[in-house]
C-alpha cells in the first residue's frame, strides 16, 4: 500500500520531468513590411546595445531556437543604418542570438540602397543579416540561410577606431554544421562601394567570425555583385583592416 | 484498506480536476473612449502600481482565463498618452492588460484610427526602474503558459516612442507586450500584429531598456520551457523628418520593430 502511496507522485514526477528536455526552445516568425525610407541611428552606445529592426535575442548559453524566420521588405525604399561613436554594440535589420539554431532563414529584400556607416567607435558589428550561436556545447548552427538583395550598398567607416565588423550577412559560431549547404549566405547587389579608415576594421559581402583555428562547419558564400567600387587589397598591410567578397576566419 | 487504497490513488486525479475549475474565467471587456483624449499618469513615488483602461488580474497559481475572452479599447479620432516619471519603479501602464496563470484564448485589441491624432508612449527623466509601458500587456506567473492569444494595434496615428532618461534601468515600451515561459507550441495560436502610420522611436540615456512595437520577454531563464510565436510590423509610414530609431549614450539596450527574447 505504501508503493502505490509513493509510486503514482513519483510517475507524475516522471512525466513532468520529461518536459524539461525542450526547456527555453522558442519557434519564432517575425515580419516587417514599409513603404517608407527606414534610418536607424545609434551614437554613443556601450554594453552590447542592439538596434536592430527583428530582433531575437535568447538566453546565450541555453536558449535554444527551433525555427526562426524574419523579414524585411523594404518596399523599393532606402535602408541606413549610422552609427557615431558606440562601443561593442549592433546595427542591423534582422538579429538573431541564441545558445543553438537549429533552423532559421533571415531576408533583407527589395531594398534600393543600403548604407552602413560608422564614424568613430570600436569593435562593432553592422551587417544587415546578424546571426550568433556562440554558447552551444554540440552543433551550434545546424540549417541557416540568410539574403540580402539591394541595388546599391554602401560600407563606409570614418574614423581612428578599430575591431569593427561591417558586412551584408554576418555570422558568429564555432560548431557549424558539416552539411554542404545547410548553412548558406546569399548577397546579392549590383553596386558595392567600400570605403575605408581605422586599423583592424573589416568590410566584406559575407562574413563568417568563428574564435578558434579549431572551429569546424561548412559555410555555403555566395557573392553577386555588378560593380565594386574599391581599392581592392585582401589585407591592407598598414592598418590590418580588410575589404572582401567573402570571409571566413578569426576577427582580424 | 480497500478504501483507502482507492482514495490514494484518486487524490492526485482530484488534484487535477480541482485545478482545471479552479478561478477559471470567461471574460469580455469593451472600452469606447471616442470623444476626447485620454492621457494616463503614472509619477512621484508609484511603486508596484497598475494602470490599466481593461484590467483581468487573476492569481499566479492555477487561474485561467478561458477560450472565448475578449480585450477591446477604441480611441477613435483622440491623443492617447501614456507616462511614466519622476521615480516611477516597478509599476506597469497599459490600455488591455491580463495577469493569470493560463491564458487559454483572448484577444486584445486596441485600436486609433480616423484621424491625424497622435499616440505617446513617454518614460521620462527621473524615472525609477522595471516599469512597463504597453497597449495590450498579457503576462502570466513564472510558470504560466499562454494557449491561445491574438494582439493587434491598429493605429493611423503618429506614434511616439520616448525613453529620455537619466537613471532608470530595466525599463520595457512596446505596442504589444507578452511575459510568460511557455506558449503553445502550435504556429498561429499565439500572434501580435502592428499596423501603423508613422513611427518614431527614441532611446536616450536608457540602461538594460527594451523598447520595441511587438515584444515577448521570457521568464525564467533557462528553465522557460519555450513555444512558438508570430510577430508581424506592417508601416504605411515609417519616416518622419527621417529618423526612424534613434539611441542616444544607452547601454545595453534595445530597439526594434520585433523583439523576442530575454529581458536585459
Amino acid at each position: 500500500m505504501h508503493f502505490n502511496a509513493i509510486g503514482i507522485p513519483a510517475f507524475i514526477l516522471c512525466v513532468f520531468n520529461f518536459s524539461s528536455i525542450y526547456a527555453d526552445s522558442w519557434s519564432v516568425t517575425q515580419s516587417v513590411t514599409t513603404s517608407n525610407p527606414l534610418l536607424l541611428n545609434q551614437h554613443n552606445a556601450t554594453g552590447s546595445t542592439i538596434q536592430s529592426v527583428n530582433l531575437i535575442n535568447l538566453d546565450q548559453s541555453s536558449g535554444v531556437v527551433s525555427h526562426a524566420e524574419q523579414t524585411l521588405n523594404a518596399g523599393g525604399n532606402n535602408v541606413s543604418l549610422i552609427m557615431l561613436g558606440s562601443e561593442n554594440s549592433y546595427q542591423s535589420v534582422n538579429y538573431l542570438a541564441a545558445s543553438e539554431v537549429v533552423s532559421a532563414t533571415q531576408n533583407a529584400t527589395n531594398i534600393n540602397e543600403a548604407v552602413l556607416r560608422q564614424i568613430g567607435g570600436s569593435n562593432n558589428v553592422q551587417a544587415i543579416n546578424v546571426t550568433k550561436a556562440t554558447g552551444g556545447l554540440g552543433v551550434q548552427i545546424s540549417n541557416l540561410t540568410q539574403t540580402v538583395s539591394a541595388n546599391t550598398l554602401t560600407l563606409d567607416y570614418q574614423g581612428t577606431g578599430s575591431g569593427n565588423i561591417q558586412a551584408g550577412n554576418f555570422i558568429e559560431a564555432d560548431s557549424i554544421s558539416t552539411t554542404p549547404g545547410a548553412v548558406t549566405q546569399n548577397f546579392v547587389v549590383t553596386t558595392l562601394n567600400y570605403t575605408q579608415s581605422g586599423t583592424n576594421n573589416l568590410q566584406a559581402g559575407n562574413v563568417v567570425i568563428k574564435s578558434s583555428a579549431s572551429s569546424t562547419g561548412s559555410v555555403t558564400q555566395n557573392f553577386t555583385a555588378g560593380n565594386v567600387n574599391a581599392n581592392f587589397s585582401e589585407i591592407d598591410p598598414l592598418t590590418g583592416s580588410i575589404k572582401a567578397a567573402n570571409y571566413y576566419a578569426e576577427r582580424p | 484498506m480497500t478504501c483507502i487504497k482507492t482514495l490514494l490513488l484518486l487524490l492526485p486525479l482530484m488534484a487535477f480536476c480541482n485545478a482545471t475549475y479552479a478561478d477559471s474565467w470567461t471574460i469580455t471587456q469593451s472600452t469606447s473612449a471616442t470623444s476626447s483624449s485620454t492621457t494616463i499618469l503614472q509619477e512621484g513615488s508609484s511603486a508596484g502600481a497598475v494602470q490599466a483602461v481593461n484590467s483581468i488580474n487573476l492569481n499566479g497559481l492555477n487561474s485561467t482565463v478561458n477560450d472565448g475572452s475578449s480585450q477591446q479599447f477604441n480611441g477613435g479620432e483622440n491623443n492617447l498618452t501614456l507616462r511614466q516619471h519622476n521615480g516611477t519603479t516597478s509599476s506597469i501602464q497599459a490600455i488591455n492588460r491580463v495577469y493569470a496563470h493560463t491564458i487559454n484564448g483572448l484577444t486584445q485589441g486596441a485600436r486609433l484610427v480616423g484621424g491625424p491624432q497622435n499616440l505617446t508612449f513617454d518614460q521620462a527623466s527621473n524615472i525609477g526602474n522595471s516599469n512597463t509601458q504597453s497597449l495590450n500587456d498579457a503576462t502570466t506567473s513564472v510558470t504560466g503558459t499562454i494557449n491561445k492569444l491574438a494582439q493587434s494595434v491598429l493605429d493611423t496615428a503618429t506614434v511616439t516612442m520616448q525613453m529620455t532618461q537619466s537613471a532608470g534601468t530595466q525599463n520595457v515600451q512596446a505596442g504589444n507586450l507578452i511575459k510568460t515561459g511557455e506558449l503553445s507550441s502550435t504556429s498561429g495560436d499565439v500572434s501580435q500584429t502592428v499596423r501603423i502610420g508613422i513611427v518614431k522611436q527614441v532611446q536616450s540615456n536608457t540602461s538594460q531598456s527594451i523598447q520595441s512595437g511587438n515584444a515577448l520577454v521570457t521568464l525564467g531563464g533557462s528553465t522557460a520551457t519555450g513555444g512558438t510565436l508570430t510577430q508581424s510590423f506592417e508601416g504605411s509610414s515609417f519616416g518622419f523628418l527621417g529618423f526612424t530609431f534613434t539611441q542616444t549614450s544607452v547601454s545595453n539596450s534595445v530597439q526594434a520593430r520585433n523583439y523576442a527574447g530575454e529581458a536585459l
